[in-house]
């Protein structure tokens, strides 16, 4: 008894109801008498013996356990080379006067095919002319505009029925470009308002053709409700009347 | 008195003891690490660049919008989409990432303002998972050359 530090001495000190409790000695038998420092001693072993035993079972349930966890994630994008347009060559029939009664310009102007080119139609009106570019061999759709007004200084022309040459699933060719051309046709806009325009530039004009009074004053043959009446016009230009209002048009490219 | 306090001192450890044997013995249902997994990536889609900077934005639910110079060409985007499993009922934080950066082409562009359809802390309920779909926002620069740009950011979850 006694030999083995405070330890042994504690459990030799003390009797207790359970074997094996401090209060037994190494061999099994009860200690004598009381013994308080012993008793405070004993308690705290049990303590040491249960609470981390315990403390180590509780604590793998307790959410302080929880480790926590990471995960990698993909992002990405494809950057692609925007779809670009631009307009080669104005829509026009003949030196950009206005038939007086409707016509398809796209009927009397043969597109310009995508390449090479086709040559300008002899009636001297052009297709519109874009060019497209993006990414090679990329398919698309065009939108283009459905009705255009131009109003000039004596008259309204409504162009309509836009059409391409691009084909039903039109593509950018292999080097990231190409060309279309676009056709519409041409009526007289409101008649009680402007009534017909029609230029001097061909036959049957009244009163000695165009340009009688002088250089840019061409005569207009107006359909009113007191019938034909031939007025003189300036002509602004070389190119043709005055316009005001709309007189662009729209080509919409997006990929397919 | 001392025989009393001994015994009281004894009770309550073997009281400690039977508690974490019963918690033992219903342990593997409730006791487990936190996980996360990607199951979606983070797409952006198709866009083009001009001479103009700008962003695209990939909202959690999906949607798409750009700013500046960048241009929508649509196709193929949607958020990323993470699950993440743990115990019955926990309660996590998942901390997204600052930036991060996707490169391609031999350029870069930054990831920013990630942003999740879910508030932390994140309750695992019942079945001890949530999910939860993750959205950022690409800045770009100009005229980038054409090319798919990729790139990984990383997601955190903490128990709370």
């Amino acid at each position: 008894m006694g030999g083995a530090g405070g330890l042994r001495a504690v459990r030799t000190a003390k009797a207790a109801p359970w074997r094996g409790s401090p209060w037994y000695d190494a061999a099994g038998q009860a200690g004598e008498g009381d013994h308080p420092v012993a008793s405070v001693s004993s308690i705290l072993i049990w303590v040491r013996r249960a609470v981390p035993a315990a403390a180590m079972v509780l604590a793998a349930f307790l959410p302080g356990d929880l480790r926590a966890a990471s995960a990698s994630g993909t992002a990405s994008v494809v950057i692609t080379l925007p779809a670009g347009v631009v307009g080669l060559q104005a829509l026009s029939n003949a030196n950009g006067f206005l038939a007086p009664a409707e016509v398809s310009i796209a009927d009397a102007v043969a597109p310009i095919g995508f390449s090479p080119a086709a040559a300008p139609p002899p009636s001297g009106g052009l297709a519109a002319a874009v060019s497209i570019s993006g990414v090679p061999n990329q398919t698309f759709s065009l939108t283009l505009t459905d009705t255009l007004v131009i109003v000039t200084e004596t008259g309204e022309v409504v162009v309509t029925s836009f059409e391409h040459n691009a084909g039903a699933s039109p593509a950018i060719g292999g080097d990231g470009s190409a060309r279309i051309s676009i056709g519409a046709s041409a009526r007289p806009g409101n008649a009680q308002a402007l009534q017909q325009l029609q230029t001097q530039s061909g036959a049957g004009a009244p009163e000695g053709g165009a340009g009688a009074d002088g250089p840019g004053i061409v005569q207009v043959t107006v359909q009113t409700e007191n019938g034909p009446q031939v007025l003189r016009v300036q002509r602004p230009d070389n190119f043709g009347p005055n316009l005001f209002g709309e007189k662009f048009f729209t080509v919409l490219v997006s990929y397919n | 008195m001392r025989r009393l306090v001994c015994n009281a001192t004894r009770i309550c450890a073997a009281l400690a003891i039977a508690a974490a044997g019963l918690l033992w013995a219903a342990g593997p249902a409730s006791a487990q690490a936190l996980s996360i997994d990607q199951r979606r990536d983070l797409l952006f889609g198709r866009v083009g660049t001009s001479d103009f900077p700008g962003t695209v934005t990939i909202t959690p639910a999906g949607g798409k919008t750009t700013t500046g110079g960048v241009i929508d060409m649509g196709k193929n985007h949607r958020a990323a989409r993470f699950r993440i499993e743990g115990p019955r009922d926990a309660l996590v934080i998942v901390t997204l990432p600052t930036t991060a950066t996707v490169s391609g082409g031999g350029r870069t562009a930054t990831l920013s303002n990630f942003t999740m359809d879910l508030t932390n802390p994140i309750n695992l309920g019942r079945t001890g998972r949530a999910t939860i779909d993750v959205g950022a926002t690409l800045s770009l620069g100009t005229n980038l050359p054409a090319a798919e740009y990729a790139g990984t950011f990383v997601i955190f979850v903490d128990p709370q």
